[in-house]
């Protein structure tokens, strides 16, 4: 805290903070001339999230004025999310190119320091956005809120998305609660937006009876490290854990059990949020409640954007370099082999679970579940890894490990967004011709609609993790981290084989669909299906399969080179 | 980039570009599909034959095409310059994904050409028998045609992850073409196929992992370059090797993978519901060419990356040969299906291969004993899955013609089809015989080389393996007296059995005529690949001796 | 020194009590850090408590309320004595926003089950299982 300050100076400093230097950033910096410099002013960085806010605010008016006649909801939000997404390319892009040449642009920070600006964090936005721009267009597609209903529905999934977006970023105690909750709320109320089902509702209350719950204790547990560590500001985490706990030798006194309860509250808010075992309950409800199209959204952009907040929130505790957390390296080991051998469980109850569903909903839920576990064993990976200091001595091969371990995680996260999305697609469309979401209703469905079971097919492998898909080369590069850490300790490769054993369980259910679609003859009193190449329905589907396809593919080394840039960015 | 690298992705990715071209045609005019995917398929064929009588340099014992701007002084990480000349400076490749050392490398040699051959020659054939399909013609083709390009692209690959891709490619389509146009059971099949396929794949992926991360040490990428690995396995690169206990686990890893393919009892349970199962054509493909995947994976990879694992498991691995010989023969015996006893007399052929492959023998010194015998048995292991891909997709494709007349295939409701249908009755027989191993046939060669080998790894196995070719006389030789002679068809529809029409005599005959000429004359297959399997030999022997010497070796694989 | 029992508690019971025993001497209580993060303690489990036992679903969230009204004394209360600083009190009001913005989302979605089942008992939720 700076105290020799009076306040007029105080508040020019929060200003230029704000706005920067020059109002209009490197645009004006350009018109006068001078060399961009990326945007020094915090509101040109938080541009993105500035115009989900408009177009939250442009759906309200909507709303209240009763413009839908002119303006649809839909076409606000599709607006809305395209020029947001516009603007974060243009910044992932700027920023990739600056990484070299100014590297005080890796880690800029926004708003005195809650939001951290970089590369890791505008990838993450990237992810989002798009994904949001995904949905938004399939939620047209699909006619899932009528024309009345829009705006509220395209509010809730932008207030959404703008916490998630806060999440990515968070770099301070208080925004990972307060983007976790900006995230959850208008979630909640998207579960029960079927406001006349029974099923709905209940979905609805036992997400926001279990969330709020979680959030709590999570809160509860931000309390005590906030306390006990005297800040909420991340870079300053792991001096101050160092701080606390180096000075004494390492025992079981109150300091440390204090700390670790902190943190196990805190990863139970996670484990909530990314449905892990055995904090996954809410999952199946939830997604079996709320419609197609929102089961779909919550499965990937909150799970991703939890797992970009896990990762920023365990480096923060860990420190830019681990001799920075000194004693609570081996407390960090350990938490790494706690995680992947949670995860490998929360896979494993996940593939098992799935079988037995006939809701297509509920058994891509179970496999969310699944797949959370996957993406959660290249985070112990990346602990292990991280922390191994007693056999790997030399930092930088940890932390290229290390960021092996994470560009498999965000590879994985970018195609299971892909595939999942299609998944959901494909099951929203044939509920929209079917009026069924039963698997055993699929019967003959690839005779009748041709494109939509390619689709499926191709979604479905990749999730079972089949060459040539994306699945694959995701699955692929979280299981050679895993193999990596297990040379630091054999319970890895324990979970390693667990995972490989894993994907041939979930075999079954993945192709059970399959057999529906492909093999099983049409129930005789079935409605046809007509969705051919042609109509936005088809096209769209068939969008995301060939997407699948050329991550796994030619798309591999452009997203592998990318990931491994940005992951690159979270270690020195 | 050259001519030969768009040779061989032509010959890999010229059915996918058929499969493309196929499903843009109107679902309606079937015929012109049909057509289209034959003038594909055939198109491949020659590019094969192209490739082996055009390109193949049978005096050039390694892997080829030489790149010609690589063979250079540079020794590149190698001991020598000779042997980087023979392992890393070949095949053809390009980058795929740079960061993670993946490339997109071809290339061929006196072990694979036969195979590719085979491959195209058989998908040619089973697109002819093609025509028996009635169901869903479009997307019979279309899966067809990836299939294809699955095994053409397993056949072609030195990368061990582009291996590894098709291997799984080839699945997919496997899994709708077993599962859609297959028999009564064909759900239970196609699943079954597809599960034990999977849990090997799963395992090699394990082996993979091992492999690669074993090959990168200090500043040195790791890689997937099967050559590479092989060379690091076999000792030839200094302060990289793997020692003999992860060799062990990675051989066994890899060994089951293909063992699951081969397959060998006891893995074996998978391939009579899958053949009895598939659809004539899919059966053909299944015999022909998917079993030798699993023979080819073992001699590309599992062995020359782990030539120490294989030395110690090859005692196992010659027992659970012998064991598919014997197992798989009784158990053709015992059946009552036409069908299920092709698939069995599978498992009992293929377990010649394996035998042929594994009799490693060395004296109590280390050395190796008798390696000319090694040889015969490699040799005649190659002999024998393209003498037994060219027998059994033509016992399948018997096998189909009569049912597709009489929808039976019960062994005792058949009889005197060689009076009803001379002709059909005499291509049958011939290829039985095939099968069965009579002189101057296909079958022959390989089962003799196979076993005369075996006898200097354990007399005992000789005979016992030896005693599987009397068993196979005598299931062969029983199936064809209740199916062919006899007085008369005793089974239901007799009106239906009609004679061979020309695209089924065309199919027969061309199977037939392959199967004279090899066992005629064997040397037109012999000299294809003797320089090869000489090197294979030659190189493994000096492999193990090397790989066993702790040396500078064990601290790389530590460290990674 | 080193052989010192292991406390499970960051707080000792024991010093807290003694330090609320009154004082004829100083004729008041001496209040400091810990008691107010054993008010906070007692809130959350209080509250933890509640959300596991109620089976009525507004007494769920008024657990809820209990467990983030805990972890806010625990900001205020190191906000004072610690390095925390303002930022504890900070970081309390903006829980106090988002937990009465929680509350009405949750309240309306508990009118909406109401609504439809007549109940808001949260045994009655079990038509989503398996």
């Amino acid at each position: 805290m700076v105290c020799d300050m009076n306040f007029s100076e105080l508040l020019q400093r929060v200003v230029q903070d704000t706005v920067g230097t020059n109002p209009f950033g490197d645009l004006g910096r350009v018109w006068q001339g001078q060399q961009p410099t990326l945007s020094d002013g915090s509101l040109l960085m938080f541009l993105p999230e500035l115009i989900v806010v408009g177009t939250i605010l442009a759906l309200l008016f909507v709303r209240l004025f009763d413009l839908d006649k002119v303006f649809s909801g839909q076409s606000v939000a599709l607006l809305g999310s395209t020029v947001a997404l516009l603007v974060a390319v243009v910044q992932f892009l700027a920023l990739k190119n600056f990484d070299g040449a100014a590297s005080d642009a890796v880690h800029k920070t926004m708003f005195t320091g809650l939001l951290v600006y970089d590369a890791f964090g505008v990838f993450f936005k990237v992810f989002l956005l798009l994904f949001l721009q995904l949905v938004v267009y399939l939620t047209r597609l699909t006619g899932l809120p009528d024309r009345e209903d829009a705006p509220d529905f395209y509010t809730l999934l932008f207030g959404s998305t703008l916490g998630m977006l806060l999440m990515i970023s968070s770099n301070n105690l208080l925004m990972v609660f307060l983007g976790i909750e900006m995230t959850s709320v208008p979630s909640y109320a998207m579960v029960g937006f079927l406001k006349g089902r029974r099923t709905s509702s209940e979905a609805a209350f036992k997400y926001v009876v279990y969330g709020a719950g979680a959030a709590g204790v999570m809160l509860y547990g931000i309390s005590l490290l906030a306390g006990l560590l005297g800040t909420t500001n991340f870079p300053e985490m792991a001096v101050r854990l160092n701080m606390v706990i180096g000075t004494h030798p390492l025992k079981m006194d109150a300091t440390l059990l204090t700390l670790l309860l902190s943190i196990v509250m805190i990863l139970v808010g996670f484990a909530f949020k990314l449905s892990i075992f055995p904090f996954h309950f809410w999952g199946p409800d939830a997604f079996e409640g709320a419609s197609t199209e929102v089961a779909g959204f919550l499965s990937v952009a909150s799970k991703g954007a939890a797992f970009a907040l896990l990762l920023r929130v365990l480096l923060a505790l860990v420190g830019p370099t681990t001799e920075q957390s000194g004693l609570m390296v081996p407390v960090y080991f350990y938490l790494g082999i706690a995680i992947s051998v949670l995860a490998a469980v929360t896979a494993t109850f996940g593939n098992l679970a799935a079988y037995s569903q006939n809701n297509i909903k509920r058994m891509l839920a179970y496999s969310t579940i699944a797949h959370a576990g996957y993406m959660l064993m290249a985070v112990g990976a990346m602990l292990v890894l991280l922390n191994a200091t007693k056999h790997v001595p030399d930092a930088q091969v940890r932390w290229d490990l290390a960021t092996r371990a994470v560009e498999g995680l965000l590879f994985y996260l970018w195609v299971y967004m892909l595939m999942n999305l299609g998944a959901f697609a494909v099951a929203a469309f044939i509920r929209n011709e079917l009026f069924s979401e039963d698997i055993t209703d699929f019967g003959g469905l690839w005779t009748q609609a041709p494109v939509l079971t390619f689709a499926m097919a191709c979604c479905m492998f990749s999730l079972i993790g089949m060459p040539p898909f994306g699945g694959f080369t995701g699955k692929f590069m979280v299981f050679s981290s895993l193999f990596q850490a297990g040379h630091y300790h054999w319970a890895m490769w324990g979970v390693l084989a667990i995972a490989g054993l894993n994907t041939v369980f979930s075999l079954f259910y993945y192709v059970r669909v399959l057999k529906f679609m492909f093999i099983a003859p049409a129930k005789d009193d079935a409605r046809r299906v007509k969705v051919p190449l042609t109509s936005a329905a088809g096209s769209y589907v068939f969008a995301l399969a060939v997407l699948v396809l050329w991550t796994g593919m030619w798309g591999a080394k452009y997203l592998s080179a990318t990931a491994h840039d940005v992951a690159s960015v979270l270690f020195p | 980039m050259n001519d030969t690298f768009w040779l061989l992705t032509a010959i890999i990715f010229l059915p996918t570009a058929g499969a493309a071209g196929v499903a843009l045609i109107k679902k309606e005019s079937v015929e012109t599909m049909r057509a289209f995917a034959l003038a594909i398929t055939f198109a491949t064929f020659l590019l094969s034959i192209y490739l082996t009588w055009g390109v193949f340099d049978p005096t050039d014992p390694g892997i080829q095409p030489k790149a010609p701007e690589l063979v250079s002084k540079d020794a590149g990480g190698f001991k020598s310059a000779e042997i980087a000349k023979q392992y890393e400076q070949r095949g053809v490749s390009t980058k795929w994904i740079p960061g993670w050392n993946i490339e997109y490398r071809l290339g061929y040699d006196g072990i694979s050409v036969p195979l590719v051959l085979l491959t195209g020659l058989i998908s040619f054939l089973g697109m002819v028998a093609s025509w028996s399909i009635q169901k869903e013609v479009k997307g019979y083709l279309i899966l067809y045609l990836l299939l294809e390009t699955g095994m053409m692209g397993v056949f072609l690959a030195l990368d061990f992850f582009l291996f590894y891709v098709f291997w799984e490619v080839m699945l997919l389509p496997m899994y709708f073409l077993i599962g859609i146009w297959g028999g009564p059971r064909r759900e239970y099949a196609a699943i079954k196929f597809f599960l034990y396929t999977l849990f090997g794949s799963i395992l090699m992926l394990i082996a993979l992992l091992m492999l690669y991360f074993g090959s990168g040490g200090g500043d040195t990428l790791p890689t997937f370059n099967i050559l590479k690995l092989s060379a690091i396995g076999q000792g030839l690169i200094p302060d990289l090797a793997y020692s003999p206990a992860v060799q062990l686990t990675a051989f066994v890893l890899l060994f089951i993978g293909f063992a699951i393919k081969v397959p060998v009892w006891p893995f074996h349970t998978w391939l009579p519901d899958a053949h009895v199962e598939a659809p004539t054509p899919i059966s053909m493909i299944l015999a022909g060419v998917l079993l030798k995947m699993g023979g080819y994976g073992i001699l590309r990879i599992a062995f020359p990356i782990c030539p120490a694992g294989a030395q110690a498991a090859c005692l196992v691995l010659v027992a659970l040969g012998v064991i598919s010989i014997i197992y798989g023969a009784f158990a053709a015996l015992a059946q009552t299906d036409f069908k299920r006893m092709v698939a069995y007399s599978s498992v009992s052929h293929m377990g010649y291969v394996l035998l042929g492959i594994a009799v490693w023998k060395l004296t109590d010194t280390g050395s190796v004993d008798g390696s000319r015998f090694w040889l015969q048995g490699i040799n005649g292991a190659m002999f024998q899955m393209i003498g037994h891909g060219i027998s059994s997709a033509g016992m399948f494709f018997m096998v189909g013609v009569i049912y597709d007349r009489v929808h039976h295939r019960d062994l005792n409701k058949f009889g005197g089809l060689i009076g009803l249908m001379p002709l059909y009755g005499g291509i049958a027989i011939g290829l039985f015989f095939a099968g069965l191993g009579l002189p101057g046939l296909c079958g022959f060669i390989g089962e003799v080389f196979v076993v005369l080998s075996s006898w200097n790894y354990s007399p005992v196995l000789a005979i016992v393996a030896a005693s599987g070719v009397i068993l196979t006389a005598g299931y062969i030789l029983w199936a064809v007296q209740r199916v062919y002679l006899g007085p008369e068809y005793k089974g239901p529809h007799p009106e239906a059995i009609t004679p061979l029409t020309e695209r089924e005599a065309f199919v027969g005959l061309t199977l037939l005529a392959f199967a004279i000429i090899l066992g005629v004359f064997p040397d037109t297959l012999f000299s294809k690949m003797k320089t090869s399997t000489e090197q294979f030999v030659s190189t493994m022997d000096a492999g193990y001796q090397a790989s066993l010497k702790p040396a500078t070796t064990t601290a790389a694989v530590e460290k990674k | 020194m080193n052989h010192s029992p292991v406390k499970f508690f960051p707080v000792s019971v024991k010093a807290v009590l003694k330090k609320y025993r009154f004082d004829p001497q100083n004729r008041g209580l001496s209040v400091d850090l810990s008691s107010y993060l054993l008010v906070g303690a007692v809130l959350f489990v209080a509250g933890v408590v509640c959300m596991a036992t109620k089976r009525n679903g507004i007494g769920v969230l008024m657990g809820v309320e209990l467990v983030l009204n805990g972890a806010n004394i625990n900001f205020v209360a190191f906000a004072n004595y610690t390095k925390l600083g303002l930022d504890g009190q900070v970081i309390s009001l903006f829980v106090i926003v988002l937990a009465a913005a929680e509350a009405a989302v949750a309240l309306a979605i508990a009118l909406s089950f109401y609504n439809n089942h007549l109940t808001i008992d949260v045994d009655q939720a079990n038509q989503l299982q398996g």
